[in-house]
């Protein structure tokens, strides 16, 4: 079914919007809360939530791009759940080594993120991307997006792990630095 | 700031990115099938490469947008043209104008259905409709023959100084992307505290039919061609005296 129906869906307030969601989106949500929290349950727990937020949010909100709409509420949401998890000291998928990854690009204090315009960020962040060939920001975004773990990016882009891991390193050095250059020091 | 709200901070780029990420993997197959489809290819590489020259990647042709600005609400309005700054020989300045920010009407003739996305980088975007002004955000969806107004940071209810705005448009029939466009506007100073706004459509391109079936354009690809022609026009602006 085309997007446009699904999104019709739910503003007709039709409970076959669900359906159609799952049918068509379910894997990819489900793997996207897969690489977060690493546990099916979990994950399926997240992906059931996703259905009901967007069934919550549209309307009034009508999403241009259904899949990155659904993927972003299913990575907030493991997001939320993995942080819950860590608290518990429960395990998680990809996100420790994603984090770790990130935590050279901040202090990891919170002293300076009431000073930082977080739109402005998100918008030094994309310009930063736009700048990328496209491979590279696919890349990228797999990783830190999707948290996509080495070994299946490699498989997936032809690179060795070993490559896809010093591309991601100079990928994150350039992001440093751009965004130093712009006044972010985070 | 901590790993986890960065981590958040990256959950908001844009659609088009995250989009782009998974476009490719659809297409990958493991394998053998890959090395097979591969070789696949090149049989038939080979075979078309001796009949008819290689076709290229995307096909693009100059825009069917029309962009006109209005001076006066009742006026004809001056269609703008690629490279050529508007409107033209009268400066528009929100002080000396009735209207609530630079009117821009959008029309393709040649596509009735055509949608356009219009986001705005720098300024907000109005619609106007009787006396109510509202706030659409950005993007916002209009259909042919609208008109949205673009107004800087001063008039907006969004603070900051003024600089180089961008609107950016996307125009599509139904899902298909068939063209996009990006117009410049900046201020320069008319004296006694006012600034004259000028907008200048930088580019605009179409993506006609090929074999007459639409070509297969990513939201990712348009992205990074609008973010291409706004670098290189604020690389220009920032050259000038």
């Amino acid at each position: 079914m085309e997007d446009t129906a699904i999104v019709q869906l739910y503003w007709d307030r039709d409970e076959r919007a669900i359906l159609a969601t799952s049918q068509k989106y379910g894997d990819h949500c489900m793997s996207i809360a897969k690489n977060i929290l690493g546990d099916r349950e979990d994950a399926e727990e997240c992906v059931n939530d996703t259905y009901l937020h967007a069934w919550n949010a549209i309307p009034p909100h009508r999403p241009r791009i259904l899949s990155a709409f659904l993927g972003k509420l299913t990575r907030n949401l493991s997001f939320n759940l993995y942080k819950r998890n860590t608290a518990l000291k429960r395990g998680g998928g990809n996100a420790a080594a994603v984090l770790e990854e990130i935590a050279g690009l901040v202090s990891g204090t919170d002293s300076v993120e009431r000073e930082i315009d977080r739109r402005e960020l998100v918008r030094a962040i994309d310009a930063f991307l736009a700048g990328l060939p496209a491979d590279k920001r696919r890349l990228f975004v797999c990783r830190y997006w999707y948290l996509d773990s080495i070994s299946s990016i490699a498989s997936r882009s032809g690179m060795t792990e070993g490559h896809v891991s010093v591309t991601l390193w100079r990928l994150r050095g350039k992001l440093h630095e751009h965004l130093l250059e712009r006044g972010f020091e985070l | 700031m901590r790993e986890e709200t960065f981590f958040e901070v990256l959950g908001d780029i844009r659609e088009e990115y995250v989009q782009e990420a998974r476009a490719e993997r659809g297409a990958r197959r493991s394998g053998w099938m890959r090395w097979g489809a591969v070789a696949a290819c090149l049989c038939v590489l080979l075979a078309v490469s001796l009949l008819a020259p290689p076709a290229p990647h995307v096909v693009t042709a100059s825009g069917s947008l029309t962009i006109t600005a209005h001076a006066a609400p009742l006026d004809g309005g001056l269609t703008v043209q690629e490279g050529v700054g508007f409107p033209l020989d009268e400066d528009w300045s929100p002080f000396m104008s009735s209207l609530p920010g630079l009117p821009l009407r959008l029309t393709d003739a040649g596509h009735p259905d055509a949608t356009f996305e219009v986001s705005a980088e720098g300024g907000t975007l109005l619609l106007w409709s009787g006396d109510e002004i509202t706030y659409p955000g950005s993007p916002y969806i209009a259909g042919n023959g609208s008109t949205v107004y673009w107004a800087s940071r001063s008039q907006s209810r969004e603070s900051g100084p003024a600089g180089d705005a961008y609107i950016d448009i996307v125009i599509r029939e139904e899902a298909n992307i068939i063209g996009y466009a990006v117009i410049q506007i900046y201020t320069e100073d008319a004296g006694d505290g006012l600034q004259n706004y000028y907008a200048k459509l930088l580019e605009s391109v179409s993506f006609p039919l090929v074999d007459g079936k639409y070509q297969r354009i990513t939201s990712g690809y348009v992205a990074s061609e609008l973010e291409r022609i706004k670098g290189g026009a604020a690389g220009d602006r920032a050259g000038q005296p």
